[in-house]
């Protein structure tokens, strides 16, 4: 996609494949040189970029442990329905 | 002699990497287009990546050539560019001047000289911006969707106040390639080479290698 034919609208829908890698490298410049001559997409892509960067982290939560289902479902009231 | 520009405070454009200004090398495993690797331009492949600080770059290692870049893996800052930004604005001015060449050249094409000498006779920029929406209303419905289109190229230009050089690098190619009397020329790629012709002259950068 040369940037000739990057459009803004499109931009939701390629920031995902850009950041992950997967763009071919003629469609990843078109992408890039229209990052470059539309700020407010720029801005769009430092957001995504900065969220990014951020989803390692949050999926590094404490691990629940062990026997926590085991309690979990011995405290159901008897009359539970069944999952 | 290879070149990089950064965003201001010596970041990556996209990936915000602090690019050590001190000239110490950085690295990766590898070298691939667009997905790792140092990447770098030649001469003309800057008007491609235009941004806030220009700086001349060392690579090491086997320099692998792509479309509008070089990558190799590892490189380092030597030293910034001289006149970068302060001559954006002169290139921004430039290239919005080429936007109305470009939109004369169409409406000669298309017969209307008149016009044409009207656009390229305005000598300053509001001056452009005006010719440009007269003119654009003022053609037959035929002649609005090439030659007014490019019209109204020349005042959006004009109506970008507060955006970068790049955008107006962009907007005189795209014009540039919409010309109707293109047959057999790639004239996006001729502007874009214009553009290069430009920042190596105004800039004074040694030529590649």
């Amino acid at each position: 996609m040369p940037a000739a034919d990057a459009r803004c609208d499109w931009l939701s829908d390629l920031i995902e494949p850009w950041h992950a890698g997967t763009m071919r490298e003629k469609d990843r410049n078109g992408y890039e040189q229209h990052l470059l001559c539309c700020p407010p997409c720029l801005a769009q892509n430092d957001k995504a970029t900065l969220a990014f960067a951020a989803l390692p982290s949050a999926g590094t939560a404490a691990q629940p442990p062990e026997d926590l289902m085991t309690r979990l479902l011995t405290q159901l009231p008897v009359d539970a329905p069944e999952a | 002699m290879f070149w990089k520009f950064l965003r201001a405070g010596s970041h990556g454009p996209f990936t915000h990497f602090p690019w050590p200004a001190d000239g110490s090398w950085v690295g990766a495993a590898d070298a691939q287009p667009c997905t790792e690797g140092v990447h770098a331009c030649r001469i003309a492949d800057l008007p491609y990546w235009l941004s806030d600080e220009l700086w001349h770059v060392e690579l090491a290692g086997p320099v692998r050539e792509a479309e509008h870049k070089v990558v190799a893996t590892s490189g380092r800052l030597l030293e910034r560019v001289a006149g970068w930004p302060e001559a954006a604005d002169r290139l921004a001015l430039d290239c919005i001047r080429r936007t109305a060449e470009h939109a004369a050249a169409e409406l000669r094409t298309a017969g209307r000289d008149a016009d044409a000498d009207a656009l390229t006779r305005s000598a300053e920029v509001d001056q452009l911006t005006h010719a440009a929406q007269r003119i654009a209303q003022s053609l037959p419905q035929p002649l609005r969707r090439r030659a007014g289109r490019l019209c109204l190229y020349v005042a959006d230009a004009v109506s970008l106040t507060r955006y970068p050089a790049a955008t107006f690098a962009y907007i005189a190619a795209r014009s540039a390639s919409e010309r109707t009397d293109s047959v057999g020329r790639d004239r996006y790629r001729e502007e874009r080479e214009w553009q290069a012709d430009w920042l190596q002259r105004t800039l004074a950068l040694a030529g590649d290698g």
